[in-house]
């Protein structure tokens, strides 16, 4: 496989494309497009118009200030513009995806894994190592950091280092521990009666 | 993974942006600022319509459906690139000659065989994508929620390579691990 090649597929799994934007934006300027032909068509043919002839429309659009139609204008003014600078930005902005790429030394392999995934088996090892139950450890996965809370039983202290070591034990496990830095905290309130 | 033509569709939407920014301002400049309507409306020739000839119109109106079918084009080109079977081998000196195509549906097969000891895969599906050279094996694997990802991703690599080595392909691999819905119940939640 060429060199370059494995990195194209990764950041397109890593990152959303924009078909969808892409096709609200085709439709809405498809729509447009076809209108004006049309208009186009029906006066070459000398017909009336469907809604307005398009020099109407020209008039009305350049000269809003002596028609009755001026906060019409002045409102689809405003929706395009805003439109426009949504466009832009989705254009040139970059969206992750929730999901994180565990680097293997395979020239043709390669694994992404979700963030839930990853949290989920952080909990457990979080859970385990300091002896809570389920429902007391609260772990959020981001594209470099695992955040992991803990909120210890009630007259049990929960030994933070233990913690943050098996955590990275498991990350060191599974390939992700160069790319997420683990954080833990624990509570100050604990939880009764476990 | 699809042949999506990103950068063209990044560069449509900039552009149809820009134009709807264009216009929009435009418009509330001149229903707002009465100095600002008085320049347009000299530069903008008012009676760009009344004035256009019939050759004018013919082009306008070509354009016009131009831009429309050039969309449809650029939407027709969303998410292409699935593959209908992984691999397919044309015996054309054979007797008789014939085409053997392996679809995802047997490569799936083949993994789950090789996960069947693991009870902690709830799902795997396979698709297959049109690579640069050769077709790549997408694999989405679903596990059990709180199993390790690396070892299991791992694993599911080596059976899927194994497979590749026995059709005689290579290829790009990628496995997915990921969660859903089916993931959530664990089996000790369920024992209780």
């Amino acid at each position: 496989m060429a060199a370059g090649v494995k990195e194209r597929i990764l950041r397109r799994e890593l990152t959303g494309s924009r078909s969808v934007w892409v096709a609200c934006c085709t439709l809405l300027t498809g729509l447009a497009a076809g209108y004006v032909a049309l208009e186009l068509a029906l006066s070459a043919l000398n017909t009336p118009p469907l809604w307005r002839s398009l020099d109407k429309w020209w008039l009305l659009l350049s000269e809003p200030l002596l028609s009755l139609e001026r906060p019409a204008v002045l409102v689809t003014g405003l929706i395009c513009a805003v439109l426009g600078v949504v466009f832009i930005i989705a254009a040139l902005s970059v969206t992750r995806r929730p999901r994180l790429s565990i680097e293997l030394d395979d020239e043709q392999g390669m694994l992404i894994v979700d963030y839930q995934v990853v949290a989920a088996a952080l909990a457990r090892v979080a859970r385990t190592a300091a002896g809570v139950g389920q429902g007391q450890v609260w772990v959020s996965v981001g594209a470099d950091q695992a955040l992991v809370q803990v909120r210890p039983t009630s007259g049990i202290p929960v030994d933070t280092e233990r913690v943050g070591q098996a955590l990275r034990d498991e990350l060191q496990r599974n390939g992700l521990a160069e790319q997420l830095e683990v954080k833990v905290e624990i509570s100050t309130n604990g939880v009764v009666g476990q | 993974m699809t042949l999506t033509p990103r950068l063209t569709n990044r560069v449509v939407l900039f552009l149809v942006g820009l134009l709807l920014l264009l216009t929009g301002s435009h418009w509330v400049g001149v229903s707002l600022f009465p100095a600002y309507a008085e320049a347009a409306s000299h530069i903008l020739h008012l009676r760009f319509f009344e004035n256009l000839d019939t050759l004018g119109a013919t082009a306008l109106g070509v354009g016009m459906l131009a831009v429309l079918v050039l969309f449809v084009l650029l939407l027709s080109l969303q998410g292409r690139g699935k593959l209908s079977y992984y691999s397919r081998i044309v015996q054309a000196e054979a007797q008789p000659p014939g085409v053997v195509e392996v679809s995802d549906q047997a490569i799936e097969h083949a993994i789950r065989q090789g996960l069947a000891d693991r009870s902690d895969v709830v799902s795997v599906a396979v698709t297959s994508w049109k690579g640069a050279e050769e077709p790549g094996l997408r694999i989405r694997v679903q596990p059990r929620k709180a199993v390790a990802p690396g070892p299991l991703g791992h694993e599911v690599l080596r059976i899927a390579q194994q497979v590749q080595q026995r059709l005689g392909v290579s290829g790009p691999v990628l496995v997915h691990v990921l969660s859903g819905a089916r993931s959530r119940f664990g089996r000790e939640d369920r024992l209780l």
